[in-house]
């Protein structure tokens, strides 16, 4: 099922567009970052920390901008081909189970969403390797898997709200939360104690990767320095009971209310 | 609930919000035989269909599926379904899908695929199975999803207006393949809004009206309800008519008097001959659906 999955996903135009967006943000990172106006050996010398920097700022920053959401729009038209499709009632018979059939959807979705990280995070790190810019470090590796657990999360939401109302384009939604989210933690660059909603946000979906932007030194994040005593795990527990409860609501939805 | 029914709707009705889709049916069908829904578009007949599949949970009453009443669970485990519309994942190919299905069923592909062989010769796929599904034609699916409908063995086969797309001589062969399976004990549920294609392809007719069943008949009685037919030498139907018409049950067409009822069958023939009428021919009218069909639209919107 979840090989299934996979293909009815994968129609050419997305597998085409999928590439393309992961090109898209490495090489207009790469653009962003100063690499090309410090293009001179001994310039790239003295600058290599700062473009590596910049180029990885960039890329989490619009890997979060334009990735998640294009991850959350195809999660959204899988959900509702899976809720609504008629070709799904076929793979009901033949003694598949509901939840089974469910649960290698959501495999399948999983498998899609961490190749496509995956294959940004290694395209992300080639550029590295190959322009001299520096190395794929561990804590690269771990802003990674934190930002594509994080698209997990939304996706489902979005499984979860086109299985509730039916219509695909409340899926769409979670890409409002998420862009809402970024700004709220990339923008506000003078109050950081946070306001009532902000800290909900932060409860409600945590990106948990404020450990690594501190490294980064930009003030801009200061809105979560307020969590740094936090330990990492208070981030992943919440951003795995959301998901777990999202994945239990999906199912339910998917099990008894595929209603037309 | 009959014995020998493979599906029973018990006082099922399902609601879309204010909206109805079927209301209050009540219906045994027929283990074994090809039952066949009929009715307009619109009428109720996939939403019918849904509740028999388990896709729809009934609003109120119940589905029995094999004796045992349905839940949102219960497996399909030997029913085959094709919906209405079919959309295949595109990067397959005929074959990759099949393969596939088969393992999403539990099924080896080399135990099925001598059947694949076999019914894709009959409704001509042969030609496609490598192709991509992307570039099939809707007929071309079609016929994809007829065959995986039967792909693994199931007792009971559900098809949603299953000639779509298909050519005169394919949708020939498909019902071939209907009373083949069907005679090896299958039992299948057909839609269609198509009467002319259907008629004498199904053992049991449900007509559907207005969101409800309004009848549920055997092919038999339906073929046998349609009275006799009275050939004579002229036409008769500005002299002869009115009084013709104090008989109930009898209908004047040209040269053609429509007895419907068996008892005034002797009196229409010595009204005719009394009249110096020559009797050319005394025949058995067959009904076709179509007819039946309308009768039974008339006299409901009669009923009001």
């Amino acid at each position: 099922m979840a090989y299934d999955t996979l293909h009815k996903i994968l129609s050419l135009k997305v597998l085409i567009m999928s590439l393309a967006v992961v090109l898209a943000i490495v090489f207009v990172c790469l653009a962003m970052s100063d690499y090309m106006t410090a293009a001179e050996p001994a310039w790239h010398d003295l600058f290599r920390e700062h473009i590596s920097r910049s180029y990885i700022g960039n890329i989490y920053f619009f890997a979060q901008m334009l990735l998640t959401p294009f991850i959350v729009i195809i999660s959204t038209l899988a959900a509702h081909d899976m809720y609504r499709g008629e070709a799904e009632q076929i793979y009901l018979t033949g003694g598949l189970r509901k939840p089974v059939a469910f649960i290698g959807r959501m495999l399948g979705m999983l498998v899609y969403i961490l190749v496509l990280w995956w294959t940004l995070f290694l395209v992300a790190g080639f550029v590295l390797i190959f322009t001299g810019l520096g190395n794929i470090d561990l804590s690269m590796v771990d802003v990674f898997v934190k930002l594509s657990i994080n698209s997990v999360a939304i996706s489902l939401f979005a499984y979860f709200l086109v299985g509730l109302t039916k219509v695909a384009i409340t899926g769409i939604l979670p890409i409002l939360l998420a862009q809402y989210w970024l700004t709220v933690n990339s923008n506000i660059t003078l109050d950081t104690a946070g306001s009532a909603l902000h800290n909900a946000v932060n409860y409600l979906l945590p990106l948990n990767t404020f450990s690594r932007f501190a490294e980064v030194d930009i003030e801009y994040f200061d809105l979560l320095m307020q969590y740094q005593d936090l330990a990492p795990w208070h981030g992943s527990l919440l951003l795995i009971t959301f998901a777990l409860f999202l994945f239990l609501a999906s199912l339910e939805l998917y099990i008894t209310k595929q209603d037309q | 609930m009959c014995a020998n029914s493979i599906v029973s709707l018990q006082g099922a009705s399902k609601w879309y919000g204010k909206k109805p889709g079927v209301l209050d049916c009540n219906v045994d069908i027929p283990r074994g035989k090809i039952t066949a829904f009929v009715g307009k578009n619109g009428a109720g007949k996939t939403t019918a269909i849904k509740l028999i599949m388990g896709y729809l949970r009934p609003t109120s009453g119940r589905v029995i599926l094999n004796g045992v009443p349905r839940t949102m669970l219960t497996v399909n485990g030997s029913i085959g379904y094709l919906p209405e519309s079919l959309r295949f994942p595109e990067l397959y190919s005929v074959n990759q899908l099949f393969e596939s299905l088969a393992g999403i069923r539990g099924l080896r592909y080399r135990e099925v695929k001598e059947f694949l062989d076999r019914e894709a010769e009959l409704l001509e796929l042969q030609a496609y199975r490598k192709k991509n599904l992307r570039s099939c034609s809707k007929g071309t699916r079609q016929k994809v999803g007829i065959i995986q409908a039967f792909m693994h063995n199931p007792q009971l086969v559900v098809m949603d207006e299953p000639t779509t797309g298909l050519d005169p001589a394919v949708r020939h062969r498909f019902f071939q393949l209907l009373r083949q399976r069907q005679s090896q004990g299958v039992s299948i549920i057909i839609s269609s809004h198509n009467l002319k294609e259907i008629e004498s392809q199904a053992d049991y007719y449900l007509f559907f009206d207005q969101n409800r069943i309004i009848e549920a008949i055997d092919a038999e009685k339906l073929g046998s309800g349609g009275g006799t037919c009275i050939l004579v030498d002229r036409d008769i139907s500005s002299t002869l008519s009115p009084k013709l018409a104090n008989l109930s049950a009898t209908v004047v067409e040209g040269c053609k008097v429509l007895v419907s009822n068996e008892d005034f069958l002797n009196g229409v023939i010595s009204l005719l001959i009394g009249a110096g009428l020559q009797v050319k021919n005394v025949l058995p009218r067959k009904s076709n659906l179509e007819d039946y069909f309308l009768n039974l639209l008339a006299e409901g919107s009669e009923r009001g």
